[in-house]
């Protein structure tokens, strides 16, 4: 079996997000569409190409901070197989808050890239 | 958090708190759908099914931790936690009965105790005196012991507009006797005591009275007879009705009007007295004002009698009040040498009030604090050796996703619950403590009866609940969060057997109870040492079969009268068949303080000045008081009939007279003259007889010089009754039976007589040593329940420690270990913690001991003797409680022993 490069590096854990931006990002995610917790995870590992691990351990727990927080709620609806599943998606006040995130992340990341291209004398 | 949010979060939070069923299913649902899912997609990757399910499981990291953290996450968790703890506890204090019942009642011995004492504490010490911002109020008396001495009534008129320091200023009588008087209000007349005091008196207490008003200055310089009643005379005499005021009231056979009531938490200056009347009017200051010439607040006659009471300025410390007094007085004895008045001390009242029984108190709350300590580590133990046993159950907890915290806290729950059963208990122990408390307390503790189970006390009591809880609860329970649960897993399958960290821990709580126990029963060996050397002093005379009474007549009685119904009584009691002897004293007792007294000449002495008097007692006797005391004459005689008030002044003088003024002379035939300025002052007084010492002055103090005198041979004029209003009957049975006959004669001889405090000689001096033996037997009561707890500690170590190891010691006795052995071995291990506590508690002991010294008596603070009474009995019933297990150790029976696994 291929063993992929993101694989190994699992085996150090190297992605164990700091919990403000996994809730970022699952408040993004959940902007697209409602979905349930196991899309998410799969939505997760394809839009980061599988850069960014997520167990599911940390998953469903964050997921229901978020709820409790009141940025998601949940509802539980009948899916395309039948199979009925809890979907969150995201209130408005999570908008708001994604907002407040990314503008956060936007500043930051730009912040810590510009210091990272800083010529070596 | 913001409003909208709140919005949402308080009817989730809600949801996941009521419907928690249903919020946990919903949550199984979701991570099963999830399972599914996951695992579909393993097997579409082309795994088989048990390994994709494995695989999404491990995914997951655990499904229970998973839940776990989130119901966490939803935040309520430790509601859900709580209340399930708290049902979880209650099932196993149910269903470990012996463990909680003895917890819960050792714990309820010591939360009661002390909140029985903090009640007290609390009506006594902390609780506010009832006036205007009280810390402000000041005393300001002479220093009364050593050194007497006073002012003149002139002076505190003058102060009160010179004084800086003070707000207000008031004064009061001081000397109780004079302000005793007969009180009639319809009914039989009764003796009173009352209090006279100037009109600032209330303005400087900033008290208002609870009907009418108080008197004022004008009517204090007119000698007005008016009064304010005491809430209880109000209620006993007059039935509390609104129309009383304006009313009259004989006291001391005249009217008075009635101007006012005062509420009932207002006591001051005395506990029982029973109105409030002009200083002016007091029998004294009227009858000076009268017969003599002299001018009552101009004079030395009345040093000492009266004491001031302050209101200082805000800003002003009592140190500079202090300062300013001193100065005053500095400036008087100056300017006006010969009335030398005496240095004053300006005393906060609260500390006055409380006086000695602050530290009384003190004691008293650390000893229950110590065996509040000991229960709780008697508890701790007990614990302890309960969680060995539930290793097995906390680490399976532990395998199945119990975090370390989540635990403790539910071992923490299940000692709360614990300490608050008993604070329940223990809260119904401090009512009935309490009640007998102030039952059984000496009169001298102010404010005693305002002692009560408040809210203050009741927030005491759960504060103390809760401190006990974790005082015996935190390390068992984070003892047993430090164990590994593979490991208790392990060691708990192969039977029981305390790791030895546990062992230690445990021996050390053994030995602090015993340390404790140590110092609380030194402490309590001390003061009954102190108050056995009490009862055993020297009293000079012989107490039993002594009966005493006291007969006074309603004021405005001819002197005459008094004097002819004093003769008659003596006469017709000497004749009763059981009756031995029968005389009089001014005063049975002098418990109050002594003045300084000099006498104006001493046959060949030179007066002495009046920094070199010292307290000397001087009364008037009648009858056969000697004889009926038992006292013993040492020398001369003592009073005959043929003394009379025409014969030369003759007095009976005690040892420490004779020894104070001619100490290598012959005291017979000395004369002196007394220091009082009026009566036979001037004449020649000759020493007739010398009679032992008698401690009339306090079974606890130094016994004072005495002069006595016969009764004839005193001025009528003289503002005491010349008449000795103190009986002392010695009878041949039991004086109180004679009681009656006595009450019968007298009533028989004048109806108008009053008779009062009829009790036997020995009551007189019990209720002397009532404040010693209240203190006594408390603090021999709570060193009694912390030896018992001790003990029990002691004991229940043992025995834990011998059915621990039954297995080991069943395999040496198999290998031939012999029996003795084996029983030596439980005793010595019992023994070495009960040296190292009693070793330990002796050096704690002689630190503490100390700071009681001033309650003994009779014995030092590091008396040899009583420290090894202490010892050796501890190691004794040490030796007893380690006995019951040692022996079951030895009769263990290998058989029945290895076969117990």
């Amino acid at each position: 079996m291929l063993v992929s490069v993101t694989e190994d590096m699992d085996m150090s854990e190297p992605s164990d997000l700091v919990q403000d931006t996994l809730d970022m990002l699952l408040l993004k995610i959940l902007a697209l569409e409602p979905m349930n917790g196991f899309a998410v995870s799969q939505r997760l590992k394809q839009v980061s190409g599988d850069v960014l691990q997520v167990s599911d351990g940390s998953l469903y727990p964050a997921l229901h901070k978020l709820e409790q927080e009141g940025w998601i709620t949940a509802e539980w609806k009948t899916s395309e197989y039948g199979r009925r599943a809890k979907y969150y998606s995201l209130t408005r006040l999570g908008r708001r808050q994604l907002e407040k995130e990314a503008d956060n992340w936007g500043r930051l990341s730009s912040a810590i890239s510009r210091v990272i291209k800083l010529k070596e004398a | 958090m913001r409003p909208e949010h709140w919005l949402f979060a308080i009817p989730l939070r809600l949801r996941s708190l009521f419907r928690w069923a249903q919020a946990d299913q919903e949550l199984n649902d979701e991570l099963r759908d999830h399972l599914e899912r996951k695992t579909e997609e393993y097997v579409a990757k082309g795994m088989t099914q048990e390994e994709a399910q494995r695989r999404a499981r491990l995914d997951l990291s655990g499904i229970e931790q998973t839940k776990e953290k989130c119901r966490d996450a939803r935040g309520v968790n430790w509601i859900q936690g709580l209340i399930q703890d708290v049902r979880y506890g209650l099932r196993v204090l149910r269903k470990s009965p012996g463990f909680t019942i003895v917890a819960v009642l050792t714990l309820a011995l010591g939360i009661g105790a002390n909140t029985a004492i903090f009640s007290v504490i609390e009506a006594v010490l902390l609780r506010p005196l009832p006036y205007k911002e009280p810390s402000h109020v000041v005393l300001v008396a002479d220093r009364q012991e050593p050194k007497g001495g006073g002012f003149l009534y002139k002076d505190f008129e003058a102060w009160k507009s010179q004084v800086r320091s003070f707000e207000n200023m008031a004064a009061y009588y001081r000397d109780s006797g004079i302000c005793r008087v007969t009180l009639t209000a319809g009914g039989e007349p009764e003796s009173v005591q009352g209090a006279f005091v100037s009109s600032e008196f209330f303005r400087t207490l900033g008290v208002q009275p609870q009907l009418g008003r108080f008197f004022n200055s004008d009517e204090e310089a007119h000698r007005a007879h008016v009064v304010v009643l005491s809430h209880g005379l109000w209620l006993r005499r007059f039935g509390a009705s609104v129309d009383v005021l304006g009313k009259e009231l004989q006291i001391d056979s005249a009217e008075w009007e009635i101007i006012g009531v005062m509420p009932a938490t207002f006591a001051f200056p005395n506990k029982d007295q029973q109105f409030w009347a002009p200083i002016t009017t007091n029998r004294s200051w009227q009858e000076a004002a009268l017969t003599t010439n002299i001018d009552p607040s101009n004079t030395r006659l009345f040093f000492a009698r009266w004491i001031l009471v302050g209101r200082l300025k805000s800003a002003v410390t009592v140190s500079q009040a202090q300062t300013e007094i001193d100065s005053l007085i500095a400036r008087l004895n100056q300017s006006d040498p010969d009335k030398n008045r005496a240095p004053l001390a300006v005393t906060p009242l609260g500390v006055h009030l409380s006086g000695n029984t602050g530290l009384a108190l003190f004691v008293l709350s650390a000893a229950v604090l110590f065996v509040l300590l000991i229960a709780c580590s008697n508890v701790a133990n007990l614990a302890l050796a309960r969680g060995a046993g539930r290793e097995r159950e906390m680490a399976v907890r532990a395998a199945l996703g119990a975090s370390r915290a989540r635990l403790t806290c539910q071992l923490f729950t299940e000692s709360a619950l614990l300490a608050l059963a008993s604070g329940i208990l223990g809260l119904a122990l401090a009512a009935f403590g309490l009640r007998a408390l102030i039952a059984f307390a000496p009169g001298d503790i102010p404010r005693l009866n305002e002692a009560r189970l408040d809210a203050s006390v009741l927030a005491f009591t759960i504060g103390i609940s809760l401190l006990a809880a974790i005082l015996f609860g935190l390390l068992p329970a984070w003892k047993a969060s430090q164990r590994d649960p593979q490991e208790s897993l392990k060691s708990a399958a192969r039977g029981p057997g305390a790791p030895v960290s546990l062992k230690r821990t445990r021996d050390v709580l053994v030995v602090a109870e015993f340390a404790m126990a140590i110092i609380l029963l030194t402490g309590a060996g001390l003061l009954v040492r102190s108050f056995l050397a009490v009862q055993s002093v020297d009293l000079g005379f012989q107490p039993e079969q002594v009966l005493a009474m006291r007969i006074t007549m309603p004021a405005g009685t001819p002197q005459s009268r008094v004097l002819a119904l004093h003769d008659e009584v003596l006469e017709r009691l000497a004749t009763l068949p059981d009756v031995k002897a029968v005389g009089a004293i001014s005063d049975l007792f002098e418990l109050g303080g002594v003045g300084n007294l000099g006498l104006r000449a001493i046959d060949g002495h030179v007066p002495e000045p009046p920094d070199k008097w010292t307290p000397l007692i001087w009364q008037s006797v009648s009858g056969d008081y000697f004889q009926a005391m038992g006292a013993s004459l040492l020398r001369g005689r003592w009073f005959t009939s043929q003394d009379g008030p025409n014969s030369p002044l003759v007095a009976v003088i005690d040892e420490n007279m004779a020894r104070r003024y001619w100490p290598n002379e012959d005291p017979l035939g000395k004369r002196f003259k007394g220091q009082d300025p009026r009566g036979h002052n001037d004449d020649w007084v000759t020493a007739v007889g010398v009679v032992r010492n008698m401690r009339r002055n306090g079974l606890e103090r130094e016994s004072v010089p005495h002069v006595f005198q016969w009764y004839k041979q005193c001025e009528p004029a003289d503002l005491r009754s010349s008449a000795p209003p103190d009986l002392v009957v010695r009878t041949t049975g039991d004086p109180l039976r004679a009681a009656a006959s006595l009450r019968a004669l007298v009533r028989s001889l004048d109806a108008t007589a009053i008779l009062s405090s009829v009790t036997t000689m020995k009551e007189q001096l019990s209720e002397q040593l009532s404040p010693r033996r209240f203190q006594t037997s408390l603090l021999g009561l709570f060193s009694l329940m912390a030896l018992v707890l001790a003990v029990v500690g002691m004991f229940a170590l043992l025995h834990y420690s011998v059915a621990q190891r039954t297995h080991e010691i069943g395999v040496r006795i198999a290998l031939g270990a012999q029996r003795n052995q084996v029983l030596r071995q439980v005793l010595c291990e019992g023994l070495r913690l009960a040296v190292a506590g009693v070793v330990i508690g002796i050096l704690g002991a002689v630190a503490l001991t100390r700071l009681i010294s001033s309650l003994l008596f009779g014995v030092r603070a590091t008396d040899p003797a009583s420290f090894a009474t202490v010892a050796g009995l501890l190691i004794l019933v040490a030796l007893l409680a380690c006995y019951v297990p040692a022996r079951r150790a030895m009769r263990v029976d290998p058989m029945v022993a290895l076969r117990y696994e």
